[in-house]
């Protein structure tokens, strides 16, 4: 599965990629390496779980992902049906360890998040973002799922849409929601 | 280094794994697809009747069960058929979220296009007197329709002078058997009751009238069980008896 080389792929596009790894399964190497990475931290951001958890769950997407490779048509991005299969692992993983999620957001991405809620109506002093991620852990999690896609991922909402199996306007709808239960969240908790 | 990418090119190594065949996704899509022209096929029969079922309530009997007319209609509603189209509806709605692009409908929109596509087939299913045949065939081959069916319900209420039952036994001119929908068996008297249709041996008969002792009740009025809406059509076949002279007329007036 190792002849085709990393620079045969370079050119094509993941779309292109999938359509050959139906003819040459060896293409499949170059999607792997081109997702591992970022995939990993969407897992991370999703579960919580630290590396040796994530590469796991990681895995057996990835071999999910070879074996549907043929159910793949060119109707989605495949960075979308990706993202789908690798969140149903994770979710699927995090239900069968019963674990508590717990998503960790740096400052550039509390930044993205606190830029599209309208904080100066509401609150006048600045908001420490550590605290308000133990308000975001809190949140349900198909909310919490929509605000790691939009605001961590940087998916738009046909992707999320894709992503989540979701109508566009509910994800749009779930989006909203979102952020005014953290809103609510935070001045129930006078942060 | 590609940890993760390595690893699972291993594994399908080891393990010798293969994509899928498309045609095993293409069996799948077909099989949900297929299940889902049965379900709006079906629910338009089910449609069919609905229709059938409303044209042909008797609204002249409403006072009987209620002051207020208009309030008949919750005991007239063709709830098993209402039901039927509830399961369907979520059958639909269950298979199409499955499809490639399902989840991309919202749940109100899908349910809509269902009801305006069974809508639509149900009408003409209901012109070519399906509804009719259908209910017909289920009322004969199940037995325990006739206590879920709302007709029948209304039209077994001996007390309120309302009776029905297949025609067993022709007497005289003057007198037949019913079997009725408990399968219970009474004497009617047509002396001088109004005949909507010819009693025929075998037909299904819908009664107006009041128990005058054990099992024995005098008729005002006999209609066919179908109504007289359906007897209008050249096509179609009241009850088990022949189309007759009497089906022109109104029912109820």
């Amino acid at each position: 599965m190792s002849t085709i080389s990393p620079e045969s792929c370079q050119n094509k596009t993941d779309e292109e990629l999938a359509g050959l790894v139906k003819e040459n399964t060896e293409y499949f190497a170059c999607l792997m390496r081109r997702y591992e990475k970022r995939l990993l931290l969407y897992i991370g951001r999703l579960t919580g779980f630290k590396s040796n958890d994530t590469e796991d769950i990681l895995q057996e997407a990835f071999i999910k992902i070879f074996y549907n490779i043929a159910d793949f048509d060119s109707g989605l991005k495949f960075s979308s049906w990706a993202y789908r299969i690798v969140h149903n692992e994770a979710i699927s993983f995090l239900r069968k360890r019963k674990a508590e999620l717990v998503v960790d957001w740096s400052a550039e991405e509390w930044q993205n998040l606190t830029s599209e809620i309208d904080w100066q109506k509401d609150f006048e002093q600045k908001i420490d973002h550590e605290k308000i991620s133990i308000l975001l852990n809190k949140l349900k999690p198909r909310y919490r799922d929509v605000l790691v896609l939009k605001f961590q991922e940087d998916r738009d909402y046909a992707e999320i849409s894709d992503i989540l199996q979701k109508p566009m306007g509910t994800v749009a709808t779930l989006i909203n929601r979102a952020k005014k239960e953290l809103k609510k969240e935070i001045l129930k908790n006078n942060l | 280094m590609n940890n993760v990418t390595e690893k699972v090119i291993q594994k399908i190594e080891a393990e010798k794994i293969k994509p899928a065949s498309k045609s095993k996704f293409f069996l799948k899509r077909f099989i949900l697809w297929f299940l889902i022209l049965i379900s709006v096929v079906l629910a338009s029969l089910v449609m069919a009747v609905v229709f059938f079922l409303f044209t042909n309530l008797d609204w002249d009997i409403a006072g009987r069960f209620t002051p207020f007319k208009p309030l008949f209609i919750f005991l007239a509603l063709p709830y098993f058929w209402l039901l039927l189209l509830a399961i369907f509806s979520f059958l639909v709605y269950r298979n199409y979220r499955h499809t490639k692009y399902g989840y991309r409908l919202k749940f109100g929109f899908l349910i809509l296009i269902f009801f305006a596509l069974s809508l639509l087939l149900g009408f003409f299913a209901y012109r070519l007197d399906l509804g009719h045949r259908l209910e017909k065939y289920i009322s004969e081959k199940m037995s325990f329709y006739n206590h879920l069916d709302s007709s029948s319900i209304i039209w077994n209420s001996v007390d309120r002078g309302l009776l029905a039952g297949k025609i067993i036994e022709i007497k005289s001119e003057s007198e037949v058997v019913i079997s009725d929908l408990n399968g219970q068996t009474w004497h009617v008297i047509l002396n001088e009751a109004v005949l909507k249709t010819t009693p025929s041996l075998g037909e299904k008969i819908k009664i107006i009238g009041q128990k005058t002792g054990d099992y024995e009740f005098l008729a005002k009025e006999i209609r066919p069980w179908c109504g007289c809406n359906k007897c209008l059509t050249a096509t179609s076949s009241c009850g088990a008896g022949p189309v007759n002279k009497f089906c022109g007329s109104n029912c109820g007036h």
